[in-house]
């Protein structure tokens, strides 16, 4: 095995370990293309999809691509190799396609991407990535509230972080790499985090990001900031209880829908206590759940979100023996809605401040890297032994 | 032995240990439901104990899946035998791995309680007219049932948390921590009549 295709495993097997230096913030999947690979290279499936044809499909992934591709501080770079008839499958061509019919990861799953190490010697990897055409509809633009109509080039875009090694971001909720999808198409651009997850992982030593340490460069409602070894624009994120809908979503967090047509809604995060929640804010009662809140300002009414979930009369029908007469009732909140409290806050947490501890959020990151270590430890053992030969 | 022996036997051993496995690579992009969404959604709702498990390669997108067996012990909704096999993408077959994460994984002697979508076997490439199972939204439709004394809690330990519906209905958010069977199953039992 060649001791640079040796280091760069275990570099990036590091890298998974030690992760970025924020606690929260992307997160490395473990895959990540080797110099020698790149550009990496990709098709798309001829049958193309039912909803876009193969020119639009193109147009996308290219532009989908490009998003990441063209940030300055990275080295990322793929190559179109055309239209193909080959599968998604265990070979080394990452396929790009549509399933439309007989998707297997249920209705609620828009796209995956699967991928193996088919060998390390030599280092050969399987990565593609299937989109849900059959139980969506694929249109440019999405379809607002209706979620059962997606915009491609937010989905591409998510799916292609994977592709370049990035997981599911615990840091920044309005994120292309965020794991749910937004409806607003915000996905399709990349927000600090992403960057700051791409140009760690593909660095471009001839640059230092986006931004020199001055805001004059950055976009209005963001100032300049060092992650990493670069400055990005990062971007004023929206509070506890700022508004979000369909249309528009800016959280730190997620947007919590208040009127079914998610014409309405607010920005919050789910808690188990004050703590989950940070500095100036509660956990309180939402519904059936408990979300973050400011202090003294009491989430939006939760009558119109889902009025009967909590009926305490309702049976489990399993035959376990615990019976819940339902003390949710008192966990509605009761407080008006007001959206208007937007005007209060000013708590878009930054990166460094974002609290720890939400149960919801916490699982994410140990396991992950904790089974790296099952794999930098013989690594290093064995890069050590080799060096140690004559 | 040679150090091209050598290396190739260390190698090996990494293998044998399953170190040589695919990178734990990240997946899906998924629309989250609220749990009576979630269950007025699905095909069948049920707890069930892991009795075996077994991967092999299909015909269809992902390759290799992996077929879980449960042994069904309680049924909230839907029609089902005494065993049922989820099928999951992932899974090792003939020296050859898959991985796909954000895909729940089991446990052998684990009881779980599942919210499932059926997939028609002529999905694999297979005939017959028994579906293999899904959890709807992947790790959000299965709850691991965990004792307390007198009190059993479902423990739902999906690591991504988002708050839409995916039927473009009434939005509500779903809980990831620990709740009791009873309140989860009557939240279930509620959303499998709408």
């Amino acid at each position: 095995m060649k001791t640079r295709q040796l280091l760069g495993v275990l570099l990036l097997a590091l890298l998974w370990v030690l992760g970025p230096s924020h606690a929260f913030a992307y997160l490395p999947s473990g895959l990540v293309w080797l110099p020698e690979d790149l550009p990496v290279t990709y098709t798309i499936n001829e049958r193309g999809s039912d909803d876009l044809s193969l020119e639009q499909l193109e147009a996308l992934f290219a532009a989908s691509f490009a998003t990441w591709t063209e940030v300055p501080c990275t080295t990322i770079a793929v190559s179109y190799q055309g239209r193909t008839a080959t599968e998604a499958a265990i070979d080394e061509e990452h396929v790009m396609s549509f399933v439309e019919s007989g998707w297997t990861l249920g209705p609620n799953v828009l796209g995956a991407n699967s991928a193996a190490v088919i060998s390390l010697l030599p280092k050969r990897v399987s990565s593609d990535i299937t989109f849900n055409g059959e139980t969506k509809t694929w249109r440019i633009g999405g379809g607002g509230a209706n979620l059962n109509v997606i915009d491609p080039q937010s989905v591409f875009t998510h799916e292609i972080g994977h592709f370049f090694g990035l997981s599911h971001t615990n840091d920044d909720g309005s994120a292309t790499m965020a794991a749910a999808y937004l409806p607003d198409t915000g996905q399709r651009s990349l927000s600090h985090d992403d960057k700051w997850g791409i140009c760690d992982l593909y660095p471009n030593a001839a640059s230092t990001g986006e931004c020199d340490t001055t805001d004059d460069q950055c976009p209005p409602d963001s100032a300049c900031g060092q992650l990493g070894n670069n400055f990005f624009c990062i971007e004023a994120r929206d509070g506890y209880g700022d508004f979000c809908n369909s249309s528009h979503i800016n959280c730190q967090d997620t947007c919590v829908y208040t009127l079914p047509n998610l014409t309405a809604g607010f920005c919050t995060k789910l808690c188990v206590a004050d703590v989950d929640c940070g500095d100036g804010a509660e956990c309180k009662p939402f519904g059936t759940v408990q979300v973050c809140a400011l202090k003294d300002v009491a989430p939006p009414e939760a009558d119109d979100f889902s009025t009967d979930t909590n009926e305490a009369d309702a049976t489990s029908g399993f035959d376990f023996g615990v019976v819940d007469t339902g003390s949710s009732a008192d966990t509605t909140a009761s407080a008006d809605a007001d959206l208007e409290t937007t005007d209060q806050v000013d708590s878009a947490l930054t990166p460094g401040e974002t609290s720890e501890g939400c149960g919801c959020r916490i699982a994410s990151s140990s396991p992950r890297r904790s089974w790296s270590w099952w794999l930098v430890a013989p690594l290093a053992i064995f890069f050590g032994w080799r060096q140690q030969r004559p | 032995m040679s150090h091209r022996s050598l290396s190739l036997l260390f190698l090996l051993a990494l293998g044998a240990f399953g170190l040589v496995a695919p990178a734990p690579v990240d997946a899906t992009v998924v629309l989250w439901s609220d749990v009576e969404t979630l269950a007025e959604n699905a095909d069948l709702i049920l707890v069930g104990e892991l009795i075996a498990n077994d991967s092999a390669e299909r015909a269809a997108s992902f390759g290799i899946y992996t077929d879980y067996t449960f042994q069904v012990t309680s049924v909230l909704s839907g029609d089902v035998g005494e065993t049922v096999i989820v099928r999951l993408p992932g899974g090792e077959d003939a020296g050859r791995s898959v991985v796909v994460a954000g895909v729940p994984s089991f446990e052998y002697g684990e009881t779980y309680l599942l919210v499932l979508h059926g997939i028609q076997p002529q999905a694999y490439g297979e005939s017959g007219d028994t579906p293999y199972y899904v959890p709807l939204g992947l790790s959000q439709g299965v709850w691991t049932l965990e004792s307390y004394g007198s009190e059993i809690e479902a423990v739902q330990r999906h690591t991504d948390v988002v708050f839409l519906d995916g039927a473009g209905q009434v939005v509500n958010v779903a809980p990831v921590e620990s709740t009791p069977l009873s309140t989860l199953g009557a939240r279930l039992a509620q959303g499998a009549q709408r």
